[in-house]
């Protein structure tokens, strides 16, 4: 299956206006290391204003010394989530500040309780590639929160992982701590696990933190995601076009600070621009634009052979009903078609509103699906069986034969959660809604799931490192 | 033309998101020696409500509501330097608002401003990244009404709470009313810290700003 909104020509026309606005506007970057190595390699920097402006040939040399796949590995080393090379990953919430614990329940802020709850959870979906922590925990002070939740998170999984860096005091011990499992320096930048994610805030500036953190990741040459959340006619123009080319300019901007801090360190294309409400006054998950948008940054991103990461997949619906399911399953249907490598968060409810089991269940059926929709199907002589249909004839059924015994349970999807029952079985049996079979399904992963553990002596030498954070990095104030 | 007229003429431009009318309309009041006063009220002042109607009754969305802003705004700064007699303007009351220590979204933050200000408020706007001694030290020197902290992020939050603390430890909590925003924001956590209130967006904080200063 394939999807695509853009032409060539209408490729060529975002890459260069991204270009222009980088040369004639630039951007705001508020690290003076980074500034001084932009006006060494010649670009136009003013450093009171902390604005750089990019010419199209620095931009493109910084782009070509990116590096264009990379892998995760998790705990379990053939638990891997690759890059660039035409996978498609799945992960859930890096973190959300609020929690839902049942639907019918009120919203709550995260505990590090909820990071294990959540974690746990997600090793057990099999689609789910990369467990986020998809909480942050409220209780623990900012300066080494997440610290803890990198701890955390790998001792619930033993797949690749993602949860949110702070700044670069605390990524030092985060650095440690992927070290310290992989046994060496060497191990762990052959082996990454997880990576930070350089969020440009539009228009067209950046965080300093964001950038200063990348200093210590790039020991272990650690790969970063660059994901501006552009917001038409909020934060970018009101129109598809102009959002499109400044959230690329944003992106190509943060590919060059990665390659001035050091060269080859791979990168993810985020192409997460979204729209606005103008109503609501809030940022839409999931409206039609975003189904565009996400399939023409797929575009883009893979115009400049990058992997790429989208938001789809998700829902502004606050509980997972037939508004969940639309969005979800047509946006992500979209953005897995038109080819990017990673596609969520998943189990957000609502605009980043809370993190939801519930809604993460429902969307793990959906990528089944979705995953289904994007299959090979086979057109080899034997998948035509013209000589069944012979055999068969007219008036007759295929449901004995060898043919379809060998083949139909390859050729048709199963649903785990899905309603196709016959009218009175499915009353009979409690007529449920999909909304009731989530939660059972929850229901029974937290009770039955356990993840492999982590080796005493690792956990003790990884709880030691939390501590030091702890130690080193509590405030006096 | 009488001053009647032209108030009703400067509420349609408004309403009508006619810039160029506006200040055509603003520049004429000034020209002729109207009272501005009467001008900004019954001419600005109704334009932007009849604004605020349309956007209620879902028939204006937020860029409409925040031009129509936009737009009295430039054109009071235009006619308040020419109010009558040393009268200054009577406003609703005074604000600070800031987004706080350490976070760099300011667009919301600036939103809220902006609908204030189009409401009749007087807003000191000390932009993103404010640390929570400042926000107070100019609330104070400002002897501000309401003091406005918004947060975007699960890390900066935080610093809300420690403006209500250093509030407090100076014993002025009493003095200001604190209100809180941001997308992690919720009432429960204006609770945990202490403030006086939270609205989910812009023409809420209006609201909200007015009922805290029984308006």
């Amino acid at each position: 299956m394939i999807a695509k909104v853009l032409t060539e020509q209408q490729i060529n026309k975002i890459h260069q206006t991204s270009l222009e606005i980088l040369e004639r506007i630039g951007v705001i970057i508020p690290h003076d290391e980074i500034l001084s190595r932009f006006a060494e390699r010649g670009a136009n920097v003013d450093m009171k204003d902390k604005r750089v402006r990019i010419s199209d040939d620095l931009v493109m040399e910084l782009l070509s010394k990116a590096g264009k796949n990379f892998t995760f590995y998790g705990r379990n080393l053939s638990k891997k989530a690759e890059f660039g090379v035409g996978k498609r990953n799945y992960n859930t919430s890096g973190g959300q500040a609020l929690w839902i614990d049942n639907i019918d329940n009120k919203r709550r802020y995260s505990s590090l309780n909820d990071v294990t709850t959540a974690v746990k959870f997600a090793d057990a979906l099999e689609k789910i590639t990369i467990p986020g922590a998809m909480a942050d925990p409220h209780e623990l002070p900012v300066e080494w929160r997440c610290v803890a939740v990198a701890f955390e998170t790998i001792k619930n999984t033993t797949k690749p992982i993602i949860f949110w860096f702070h700044d670069r005091a605390s990524a030092k011990f985060i650095v440690d701590i992927i070290i310290a499992l992989r046994g060496d320096e060497k191990k762990a930048q052959k082996l990454p696990m997880f990576h930070p994610l350089l969020e440009p805030v539009s228009p067209l500036s950046f965080p300093f933190n964001g950038i200063d953190l990348l200093f210590e990741t790039a020991r272990l040459n650690m790969p970063v995601s660059i994901g501006p959340m552009a917001q038409m006619g909020l934060s970018a123009p009101a129109t598809i076009a102009g959002t499109l080319a400044q959230e690329n300019a944003e992106i190509l901007a943060g590919i060059c600070i990665t390659q001035l801090i050091r060269e080859g360190i791979p990168v993810c294309y985020g192409g997460i621009c979204h729209a606005f409400d103008m109503k609501t006054t809030q940022l839409i998950f999931s409206g039609p634009e975003q189904a565009i948008f996400s399939v023409a940054m797929t575009q883009m991103g893979k115009y400049y052979n990058l992997p790429v990461y989208i938001n789809v997949g998700l829902t502004d619906s606050k509980r997972p009903d037939a508004q969940a399911g639309l969005e979800c399953g047509l946006t992500l249907a979209l953005g897995t078609a038109a080819g990017a490598d990673i596609f969520g968060h998943m189990g957000i409810c609502g605009v980043d509103q809370a993190s939801s089991l519930d809604f993460l269940v429902m969307q793990s059926e959906i990528i089944s699906y979705v995953e289904s929709i994007n299959r090979e199907v086979t057109f080899e002589e034997e998948a035509f069986a013209i000589d069944i249909i012979e055999k068969v004839g007219p008036k007759g059924s295929f449901l004995d034969k060898q043919h379809t015994v060998e083949h139909f349970r390859n050729e048709l999807w199963f649903p785990t959660l899905l309603d196709r029952e016959y009218y009175d079985t499915w009353n009979n049996k409690g007529a449920s809604s999909m909304e009731k079979r989530c939660r059972k399904r929850k229901e029974e992963i937290l009770a039955t799931h356990k993840p492999e553990l982590l080796a005493d002596d690792v956990t003790k030498e990884l709880e030691e490192i939390v501590k030091k954070a702890q130690r080193n990095l509590t405030s006096s104030a | 033309m009488s001053q009647e007229n032209l108030y009703g003429e400067i509420s349609d431009a408004i309403v009508n998101l006619n810039e160029d009318k506006a200040r055509e309309l603003a520049n004429k009041a000034i020209d002729e020696n109207f009272n501005i006063l009467n001008v900004i009220e019954e001419g600005f002042g109704a334009g932007i409500r009849r604004v605020g109607e349309l956007w209620d009754a879902g028939e204006f969305f937020l860029p409409e509501l925040m031009r129509g802003a936009k737009i009295m705004q430039d054109c009071l700064d235009l006619l308040i330097p020419h109010l009558q007699g040393g009268i200054e303007r009577k406003t609703l009351g005074k604000v600070v608002i800031a987004t706080i220590e350490g976070d760099i979204h300011s667009i919301g933050k600036t939103i809220v401003a902006t609908m204030l200000r189009a409401y009749g408020f007087e807003v000191y706007d000390l932009g993103a990244d404010v640390p929570a001694e400042k926000i107070i030290d100019e609330a104070i020197e400002k002897n501000v009404d309401i003091i406005g902290v918004s947060a975007l992020l699960t890390t900066t939050m935080l610093g809300q709470k420690k403006v209500i603390e250093i509030l407090k430890k100076k014993g002025i909590s009493n003095k200001f009313k604190v209100i809180l925003g941001g997308a992690p924001v919720t009432s429960k956590w204006v609770e945990e810290c202490g403030a006086d209130g939270y609205a989910e967006n812009a023409v809420e904080a209006v609201e909200l700003a007015k009922s805290l200063l029984h308006i």
